[in-house]
């Protein structure tokens, strides 16, 4: 019986495409109309699309809103098309002339959404996905455009915790799903998969810190060049892209050519990068003053005959010195971007696109910056009856970014001067010492630059009005090339050193798929199959020498053999993909829709190269009933429920042989000459055992696994999307829950196996939360306010760990071990000592009730003065080792902000526009690391000394414990107690780590065609825009609650986020 | 319409036919860094590589952390030697308290022995199942096979008698675990398996190897036949001691065994002791005694920057490393063990330029990596674990628990005649008792740095005149014996504490 109706069906189906194949065939006649296109204000608007209605056959305006077309039916419906605009449908009227006047469109349900090998309109998608015009981002100061994406998607959490231009933000989707045993700032949070054009890119960071170029992938892409930006964060919008959607995957779409004339605009904007305010720090004589007001309280008579002379020889002019550390190292920085295009088309559906950009900003450390140079052309051509579209793409950039004289080992620290270790102001700086601290590169070679290019080949092929065999063929090349030297001076006088880094990666894929479309009187059905191939090749070569003869030689030759490094790797990965999907809608009100893509990937195990992702999803259109319809004064033009659930998975390159237990070759290390346990990368030391080459496994993680598989992530989501007064209000609520499991993670094994431990699937950690998005657009007149805001929720829990669930330290962490990964806990809790208060007198610390002993740690009995750590296991002792669990700390604190959001404002008034933007992050956790680093500095062996040669709070505004009684914020500054009480991991040091901040003022002028025309040009635009314009934060200590490490810590070391001001042209003729 | 079909069936059954050809291989990409697994194994150039792999993890297991080998072997016998502060708390063992969190975690975890017993068990296992042609780039296949074999069996026997005399129980494992992922979580099993586990395992390497070696280069810092027979006889005389500590009588059946099996040694051996003169070249390595050495040289590149005897060195034999070394060796060792300070012993061994704090200057070949500036010192001096005159004294030892005060007496004797022109000889007629003091101070002199003292002290129940933390009721309830480590037993319900530290750690 089904199998009759199937084939009844299918015959129809069959009969309706020949009809519609007969159709151009059948008409008569053809004619020629004309007309002009204009918005409210009478203004002619470029680029409207003008389709014959039913028909292939079309044009697009020109620069003055004109436009002609010839059209082959009498009485042809014309349909005037354009993003932001209502469209409009008219018939042709005998005269043969047809004129438009569009109105501003707030309505989102046309509007066109990619989806991943498809597009669909918003009002028929089912899932939660978040969308950005590219114009909402122009203009905006920012080298790359995922740092301009915070606070504007919902369920999109950006921090940008670095001023530092060209390094990436973190950018999560939904939460943080990324565990790991070991402390590793660069990877503490995964970033979406980004996919441009259809073309997935690998941003996984090959690289490990402190080698390569440490640029930020994404920054390769010109912000001006984006048309579109949709990010699909459920599991049934994001299935599609398998094995790599788990983190959320941010599509970019590339602006393509218009039909019409040629146009050529020009866009340049000019400005200013502020320099910070600088930390408070204690100069001169008041340090001077305080510390000897501390050392003479604490030390003995003995003790004073031997303090340093940096204190007590203020005569001595290299020691009277009232140097501003921080002062000679920031500047305020230019910022310059300059963007060219041309783009325009032909009536017979060619159109193109090319443009060129140039970007150049100045970091506010001196020597930081970034430069780049963009090109991207953009061809979309028809033949064989317009029926096969052939679509290239050639972009190409090329970034130099200067790092300063950052830390080498730790790419996170601008300058070499950090908290803990900036030098007392006493000391006056010789030239030379300058030189090392804040030189930019002097006389050295330095180079880091980054180049990409692409070249994209799409086909499309439309048998019919059904059925389009799409084909997309992509070729990618980055290369990355890092060179610097080092003078003998900036080596302490061991030599002049270098090194060189280079990389090149190459992606190769093509991706065919056969699209599906039709209806069957209500029923209507879209499909999509198809199969991906992909292949990558990452390969890198770094060479280093040290101790050399002459600072002439800036490459990496005439070093001694001993002082040489060379290493060279060669990451491959290949990924074959199925795929399919299918929507269906009956009555344009109800939704189905499901996807199911499987992934084979050379990076699992032999037993599990496959994985399965499938995904559902389903919503009804309320709006669309009958019974919604008749109420009178309905205000609603939308409602739908939505709901989906699916599977996605995660696959991370950087373990790419996971499956194989690479053996160790040169091994030989042992305690004394390289390492102990011997390290996974790059083994130091001794190489041989009696000058044989020692060769052993892997023991430490490289047990071969043939059943290591994807991670999984599945997730549910429920949401509704509901429009008043034609989009004039819209709310968008969406609520889920996304649990990885089968995490890979760091599991122990039997210590008698001889391995540590396996990289398997194992961890599991829950992110749930909620997001909402309000626009709004209350007044539409001359004076337009259009509004929008999201907010968005999201908690991050472990759910289960390996090895029986017991916490886990992270390994490499600082030496208090701040972090810990529990269950039931966020990932990365702060692992603290919970802090009471100060001890005001002796009086006030407890004592053992069994023993009498005073409160103590296993250096000694604590005293007045000393911060009160709580005693969790009660046994009157604070354990104060820090490489493992330890009784007396606990998981506090969440790292991972709760809500994060934005609030955009835009005012338009005449040819006045006025944005305000304002983004905030809520309910986070931040560790002063900063604040304790101050002290420790004189808790160590050499704690006068110490004390004396770095800089010091200014004591006198604080409130700290000086004298018995004394109800003290802070404990007493301590020099060598070894009491650990000024440790960085106790709640003292916890801050509350929320703001918002009013991230941008733009402010344009559009002069009047009037104008405009006489300077023969079509657009002519001034605007001038200011860029982070005010923080409010909870924390009155932290200098700046944003530039705070994905772990949560904030530590005085970074690079500070910095204030901008620009003034723009916009020229379009 | 058809056509539109044909079309479409064509262009997927291409599309899967290109894929799915390609697909097995793009599917399989193999790692070009490294060898591994499947691709190890297939020459003899691969066995040599693993076999220093297995002495390199060895090394790495000893030497990890502070040079655990001389820490258990010496510095926990307090008064040889002293550890000053320096904030890491490894001081502490030298009062018999090995609960120190740091020390804990360093010193009483032995999972790096593990690790040379997992290679050991690895080797094993691979090049039993390799074939003589794989091997043929060897002149003898078989007998390349059999040597790297029995040292294979010597390194595990090591390990498990280093961790026998450190621990006692300790967990056994034999076999290298197919699916490390798997493999199962061990129970300690008692030291007497332990030890006849070290005795077969020493028998094999016996059978195994030559007296000679094929390259006269992997002399002593390789094992032979002479290592294993060395190895064997050391076993022989802690399983006679240690195996039951309520009582003070030796097993004679061991005993015996030592005794011959020492007896083998230096008559087939070929060793012969160094003249005084050279006395320390004896601990550069690779001397005429030396019977097995772990190599530390830096004419390979495998020198030590932070070997034991660096500890004791100051900025006259190190430059940069100051004028307080952190060890320095007790006066009162000096003054007990030296009746005389014409004894080669004294005058090469230690440097008492600082009489408080007298230098062991023992091992103090240094190399620097960078002479120009005199920066990058390492020492090259090997760790001497077994050598001909530990063997003779053992004899003295073997005579003592078989009653013979005479030979002992004679053993003794030579020693102090052969290193100092003024000798302070004991006198005959001595009791066995007696004797077995001077036994003690005989070795405190000879193998003074070496590994091997408080083991010495244990065996003979001499402890008393040197370790005042280790009390005669310590002894008898085993309180010698380390703690294991808390970390250990995370994973590891089977695990149980040493019996001494049961509730202390």
């Amino acid at each position: 019986m089904e199998k009759t109706s199937t084939r009844h069906c299918y015959v129809k189906f069959l009969t309706a495409t020949l009809f519609y194949l007969l159709i151009p065939w059948l008409a008569f006649a053809q004619k020629t109309i004309k007309g002009t296109v204009v918005d409210q204000t009478n203004k002619p608007i470029p680029g409207v699309s003008i389709i014959e209605k039913g028909t292939k056959n079309g044009t697009a305006t020109n620069a003055d809103g004109k436009f002609t077309l010839t059209v082959q039916k009498e009485g042809a419906v014309i349909t005037a098309r354009i993003v932001g605009y209502r469209s409009v449908e008219k018939t042709v009227s005998a005269s043969g002339t047809v004129s438009f006047s569009l109105e501003e469109d707030n309505n989102t349900l046309n509007e066109v959404v990619t989806i991943g090998y498809q597009k669909i309109t918003r009002k028929k998608t089912t899932a939660a996905i978040s969308s950005i015009s590219g114009k909402e981002l122009a203009n905006l100061p920012a080298a790359s455009f995922d740092q301009l994406l915070q606070g504007r998607l919902s369920g999109v959490n950006v921090q940008n915790f670095t001023g530092q231009p060209g390094v990436a933000p973190t950018v999560s989707v939904r939460g943080n799903s990324t565990g790991s045993t070991g402390y590793d700032q660069f990877n503490v949070i995964r970033s979406p998969l980004y996919v441009v054009d259809g073309v997935p890119q690998s941003s996984d960071d090959l690289v490990p810190p402190g080698t390569g170029t440490g640029t930020n992938y994404m920054a390769g892409l010109n912000p001006n060049d984006i048309e579109s930006i949709d990010v699909l964060k459920d599991a049934s919008a994001a299935a599609i892209y398998g094995s790599r959607a788990a983190n959320g995957v941010i599509l970019i779409t590339t602006k393509k050519g218009v039909g019409g004339d040629t146009r050529v605009s020009f866009n340049t904007y000019y400005g200013m990068v502020q320099r910070p305010n600088l930390r408070q720090a204690t100069m001169g004589t008041t340090e001077r003053r305080q510390k000897m007001e501390v050392l003479q309280r604490q030390l003995s008579y003995d003790q004073r005959v031997q303090l340093p002379f940096i204190l007590t020889d203020s005569l001595n002019p290299a020691f009277n010195g009232h140097t501003d550390w921080q002062d000679l190292f920031y500047q305020t920085g230019k910022i310059n971007d300059n963007n060219l295009s041309i783009s325009g088309g032909t009536d017979n559906g060619t159109t193109y696109r090319f443009s060129g950009g140039y970007y150049d900003e100045d970091g506010i450390v001196k020597g930081t910056g970034f430069k780049r140079y963009t090109t991207r052309l953009n061809l979309t051509s028809r033949a064989m009856n317009k029926k096969l579209m052939i679509n290239p793409i050639f972009y190409y950039s090329s970034a130099s970014r200067g790092r300063g004289n950052e830390d080498p080992n730790d790419p996170s620290k601008p300058t070499k001067i950090g908290s803990g270790n900036l030098p007392s102001s006493l000391f006056n700086i010789s030239p030379e010492k300058l030189d090392y601290f804040v030189s930019k590169d002097g006389e050295n070679l330095n180079r880091n630059v980054s180049n990409q290019f692409g070249a994209n080949l799409n086909l499309a092929y439309e048998f019919n009005k059904h059925f389009t065999l799409n084909s997309q063929s992509s070729y990618t090349s980055d290369n990355t090339r890092r060179d610097v030297s080092m003078s003998n001076l900036l080596n302490n006088g061991f030599g002049n050193s270098s090194s060189s880094f280079s990389s090149s990666a190459i992606g190769l894929r093509t991706s065919n798929y056969l699209a599906y479309n039709g209806s069957i009187k209500k029923h209507s059905f879209s499909a999509v199959a198809g199969q991906d191939i992909e292949y990558s090749l990452f390969q890198s070569t770094q060479a280093s020498g040290s101790g050399g003869a002459s600072d002439n030689i800036q490459t990496v030759t005439g070093f001694k053999q001993q002082n040489i490094y060379a290493y060279s790797n060669y990451i491959a990965h290949g990924l074959i993909a199925y795929y399919g999907r299918f929507n269906y809608d009956y009555d344009g009100k109800y939704l189905l829709s499901g996807t199911i893509r499987t992934d084979g990937s050379s990076g699992f195990g032999e037993n599990n190269k496959y994985g399965v992702f499938p995904s559902i999803s389903a919503g009804w259109l309320l709006s669309e009933e009958n019974f919604m319809k008749n109420l009178t004064n309905n205000p609603f033009t939308l409602i739908k429920i939505r709901g989906s659930y699916g599977v996605t998975g995660n696959e991370d390159k950087r373990n790419a042989y996971v499956q194989y237990n690479k053996y160790l070759v040169n091994n030989g290390g042992f305690a004394g000459n390289g390492t102990a346990n011997g390290v996974a990368f790059g083994i130091q030391g001794a190489t041989s055992y009696n000058g044989v080459t020692a060769i052993t496994p892997n023991f430490i993680n490289g047990v071969a696994q043939k059943d290591i598989s994807w991670e999984k992530s599945t997730q549910w989501n429920i949401g509704t999307d509901m429009e008043i007064d034609n989009g004039r209000y819209a709310i968008s609520f969406d609520v889920y829950n996304k649990e990885v499991k089968q995490k890979l993670f760091n599991v122990d094994l039997p210590v008698t196996s001889g391995y540590d431990n396996a990289f398997t699937n194992a961890f599991a950690v829950r992110n749930a939360g909620m997001e909402l998005t309000l626009t709004a657009n209350p007044i539409r007149k001359e004076f337009k306010w259009n509004s929008s805001f999201n907010i968005s929720y999201n908690k991050n829990q472990i759910m289960s760990l390996p090895n029986g669930g017991r916490d886990i330290i992270l390994s490499g962490d600082r030496f208090d071990k701040n972090h810990v990964l529990s269950v039931g806990s966020p990932l990365n809790a702060f692992y603290l000592y919970r802090t009471k208060g100060v001890f005001s007198t002796s009086a006030d610390i407890p004592q053992n009730p069994y023993t009498g002993e005073r409160y103590r740690n296993s250096n000694g009995t604590y005293s007045a003065g000393d911060f009160y750590l709580a005693d969790l296991d009660g046994d009157y002792f604070i354990d104060v080792f820090n490489d493992g669990i330890n009784p007396d700390k606990a998981p506090i604190g969440d790292p991972n902000p709760r809500f994060t959001g934005g609030w955009t404002n835009s005012f338009s008034y005449k040819n006045f526009s006025l944005s305000i933007f304002v983004n905030f992050t809520l309910k986070r956790d931040v560790l002063n690391l900063f604040d304790s680093d101050r002290f420790t500095n004189a808790t160590d062996a050499n704690a006068v000394y110490n004390f004396a040669s770095v800089s010091s709070p200014d004591l006198s505004r604080l409130n700290i414990w000086r004298n018995p009684g004394d109800q003290a914020e802070y404990a007493k500054l301590d020099l060598g107690s070894y009491r650990y009480y000024y440790t960085a991991a106790q709640s003292f040091f916890l801050e509350k780590g929320g703001y918002a901040r009013i991230r941008s003022i733009s402010l344009g002028y559009d002069f009047s065609p009037k104008i405009v025309r006489k300077l023969g040009l079509t657009q002519l635009k001034l605007y001038a825009i200011a860029d982070n314009v005010y923080m409010f934060q909870q924390s009155k200590k932290l200098p700046d609650a944003e530039a705070v490490s994905g772990y949560g810590e904030y530590n005085g070391t970074g690079y500070p986020i910095p204030r901008k001001y620009t003034l723009g042209v916009q020229v379009q003729f | 319409m058809k056509n539109i079909i044909t079309k479409i069936g064509v262009l997927i059954a291409v599309a899967t036919t290109v894929a799915v050809s390609s697909c097995k291989k793009l599917l399989y990409e193999e790692p070009k860094d490294a060898p591994y697994e499947q691709t190890f194994w297939q020459s003899s150039r691969d066995v040599r590589s693993a076999i220093a792999g297995n002495y390199a993890m060895m090394r790495s297991a000893i030497t990890y952390k502070n040079n655990r080998y001389y820490m258990y072997g010496d510095a926990i016998a307090k008064n040889y030697f002293t550890i000053q502060y320096s904030g890491d708390g490894l001081e502490g063992i030298q009062g018999g308290d090995f609960t120190f969190q740091y020390n804990l975690n360093t010193l009483a975890n032995y999972t790096l022995y593990y690790k040379s017993i997992a290679m050991s068990n690895l080797i094993l296992k691979k090049v039993n199942a390799m074939s003589n042609a794989q091997l043929s780039a060897e002149d003898d296949p078989t007998q390349f096979r059999n040597s790297v074999i029995g040292q294979a069996y010597f390194l595990r026997a090591l390990s498990y008698f280093m961790m026998v005399r450190v621990w006692g129980d300790v967990p056994l494992v034999t076999e290298a675990y197919e699916d490390p992922i798997n493999a199962p979580q061990l129970p300690r099993s008692s030291k007497s398996e332990v030890m006849k586990m070290v005795e077969n395992d020493c028998h094999k390497a016996i059978n195994l190897l030559s007296w000679n070696y094929a390259n006269t280069g992997d002399a002593k810092v390789t094992a032979n036949k002479g290592s294993a027979y060395a190895l064997l006889a050391h076993l022989y005389l802690w399983r006679a001691t240690m195996s039951d500590v309520s009582v003070d009588a030796p097993n004679l059946t061991d005993v015996n065994s030592a005794d011959t099996t020492i007896n083998t040694l230096i008559s087939k051996g070929g060793y012969a002791l160094v003249d005084t003169a050279n006395y320390k070249n004896t601990f550069i390595g690779r001397s005429s005694e030396g019977i097995f050495e772990i190599n530390i040289s830096e004419n390979t590149l495998e020198g030590s920057n932070s070997s034991i005897g660096s500890y004791f060195l100051n900025e006259n034999y190190i430059k940069g490393y100051g004028n307080s070394p952190r060890f320095y060796t007790n006066p009162s060792y000096l003054k007990n063990h030296f009746k005389s300070t014409t004894d080669i012993r004294y005058k090469k061994g230690f440097d008492l330029t600082n009489p408080d704090k007298p230098m062991s200057v023992k091992y103090s070949n240094v190399t620097y990596r960078n002479p120009g500036q005199k920066l990058d010192p390492y020492l090259s001096n090997n760790i001497i674990i077994f050598r001909l005159s530990d063997m003779k004294l053992l004899k003295a030892e073997i005579a003592l628990y078989k009653k013979d005060a005479a030979t002992a007496i004679g053993i003794i004797n030579d020693f102090r005649k052969r290193n100092d022109p003024n000798p302070v000889l004991i006198a005959s007629g001595s009791t066995v008792d007696q004797v077995m003091d001077e036994y003690a101070y005989e070795r405190g002199k000879e193998m003074y740095l070496e590994g091997h003292l408080f083991y010495d002290l244990l065996r003979t129940r001499r402890y008393g005149l040197v370790v005042d933390w280790l009390t005669e009721s310590r002894f008898r309830r085993e309180g010698f014996y380390w703690p294991v480590d808390p970390a250990l037993f995370r994973n590891n319900p089977l695990l149980k504490q040493t019996p001494y530290w049961l509730g202390k750690v």
